[in-house]
């Protein structure tokens, strides 16, 4: 947890940015846990850490579930279900007896061993100079100063080196912003800060969320919390939560479109809990940023 | 008279753009895998394409208002449909069958070209095969030419009422009709 209230807003804008996009670009450390029950830990940040920087589109919250119309699909392959499902086991049958070629290997993987290779050798030449560049400082000799300009030099053309083999990564991975969904809390009811939600997504995803007295007096100061991030279908979708205080729970269910390939946010405010109502809003973060060397 | 005329007008006209409202532009399968893999690889990280089939009628040209793509992975074993219309996911859902089916090869010539095979494929005598109304086309591997396993195929069903479906099979990789039989 990083707890940052108490410092000035605009002091610690840069770090909570610079740490806002660090999480960001860690995309593969992202999953979205399949159809279960989780349990998480909200992060709890100053407000202007997730200052939209977008129009934010206020989210409708319902009091009852909507319910959309049912679209068949697949009715061929339902209606031949015992016959497909002979075939595949025929098929499975068949491979088993004659094992099937190799898949062909993404060369990516064999690159990223290399990248591997020279930043780890890249640091051992850094390291290696500095010791040389210690002892030369004691000799205090000037004719050993176009030595150091040398090693200076190399240094430089490592650092270089790194900042290509960053560039590689964050083509592969940072410049591909998958389909991702952050949520936030903030606000606080007149009522006491409940200590519980539920979170429950249309795949059965369900994510109970726990505040503890810390995280409820930040959210008290005006602090967010950021309940979850992870990878969602880029479609219309039914988010449903639940909040639970004094022994009742006040349930809403939104619907929202996360953009494709894009990071979309979902600011739940439970200002208005148990008066007007939850309030919830969305926008879309631009993926632009970079990685950089230096 | 006249204001129930008007009246009836109005309401004839509200319903045509109702209609209007709700009529999807027909397209070809390749043009929604996009969209489905992209919410195929939120789902699972190793969702690989195993079947495309449409939900709404096919045309003339083999393009449909609907289509479902149907994503297997293998480290869940599970399947995931979704329904594509108009550039957006309509439906998304799991399969409620077990279907390890392989994925589909890359190079799938899209279903117009198969539509356009199996009518050249008419001139051939020994193809020839009367046949009803367009009702399903599908892109699969592995299930529907037991003889080649690793091809990927479009089977394209013709029905008639009161008699029994024919099936034809087209590579969908060199646009060849492999089989056509009736059953």
């Amino acid at each position: 947890m990083a707890r940052v209230t108490g410092m000035r807003p605009a002091a610690i804008r840069p770090v909570l940015f610079l740490l806002l996009f660090g999480t960001f670009l860690a995309a593969p450390a992202l999953a979205k846990a399949p159809a279960a029950t989780t349990a998480v830990a909200p992060q709890i940040t100053a407000t202007n850490a997730f200052d939209p920087g977008a129009p934010v589109t206020e989210i409708k919250v319902d009091r009852v579930r909507p319910v959309h119309e049912k679209h068949p699909t697949l009715r061929f392959l339902r209606e031949n279900r015992d016959f497909l499902r002979a075939r595949l086991d025929l098929l499975r049958a068949t491979r088993s007896e004659h094992p099937g070629t190799p898949d062909v290997l993404d060369p990516r993987w064999l690159s990223y061993q290399a990248i591997l290779s020279g930043a780890g050798a890249g640091s051992d030449s850094v390291g290696a100079a500095s010791d040389r560049e210690a002892r030369r400082t004691l000799l205090e000799h000037i004719g050993q100063l176009s030595d150091l300009e040398a090693e200076l030099d190399r240094m430089d053309r490592v650092l270089d080196a790194q900042a290509g083999r960053l560039a590689t990564l964050d083509a592969d991975f940072a410049g591909h912003q998958q389909t991702a969904l952050v949520i936030l809390l903030q606000g606080h009811p007149a009522a006491a800060t409940p200590a519980v939600l539920t979170i429950a997504f249309e795949d059965s995803t369900v994510l109970h969320v726990t505040l503890t007295q810390e995280q409820r007096d930040a959210l008290l100061g005006g602090g967010i919390a950021e309940l979850w991030h992870g990878f969602v279908e880029p479609r219309e979708q039914v988010v449903a939560l639940s909040v639970e205080q004094g022994g009742a729970s006040e349930n809403g269910w939104m619907t929202l479109t996360p953009a494709r390939d894009q990071l979309t946010f979902l600011r739940l405010d439970l200002g208005g809990l148990g008066a007007g109502g939850l309030r919830a809003g969305s926008w879309v973060l631009a993926a632009n940023t970079s990685l950089s060397a230096r | 008279m006249t204001r129930m005329r008007l009246l009836a007008g109005l309401v004839l006209l509200g319903v045509a753009r109702v209609a209007a409202a709700d009529d999807a532009v027909p397209f070809a399968p390749r043009a929604g895998v996009a969209i489905a893999r992209a919410a195929a690889l939120s789902w699972s990280p190793d969702a690989a394409l195993v079947w495309i089939e449409n939900d709404e009628t096919p045309g003339p040209l083999g393009v449909a208002e609907r289509w479902s793509y149907l994503y297997y992975s293998a480290t869940t074993d599970q399947a995931r449909v979704y329904s594509v219309r108009d550039g957006r996911i309509l439906a998304a859902e799991n399969l409620d069958m077990k279907f390890d089916a392989p994925p589909v090869a890359d190079d799938w010539i899209d279903s117009g070209r198969a539509l356009t095979a199996v009518a050249a494929a008419q001139g051939e005598a020994s193809k020839q095969v009367p046949r009803g109304a367009l009702r399903a086309m599908v892109l699969a591997r592995g299930t529907m030419d037991a003889a080649e396993p690793d091809r990927t195929t479009w089977t394209l069903v013709y029905s008639s009422p009161g008699a029994p479906s024919v099936f034809v099979v087209v590579d969908a990789a060199s646009a060849k009709v492999l089989r056509t039989w009736r059953g």
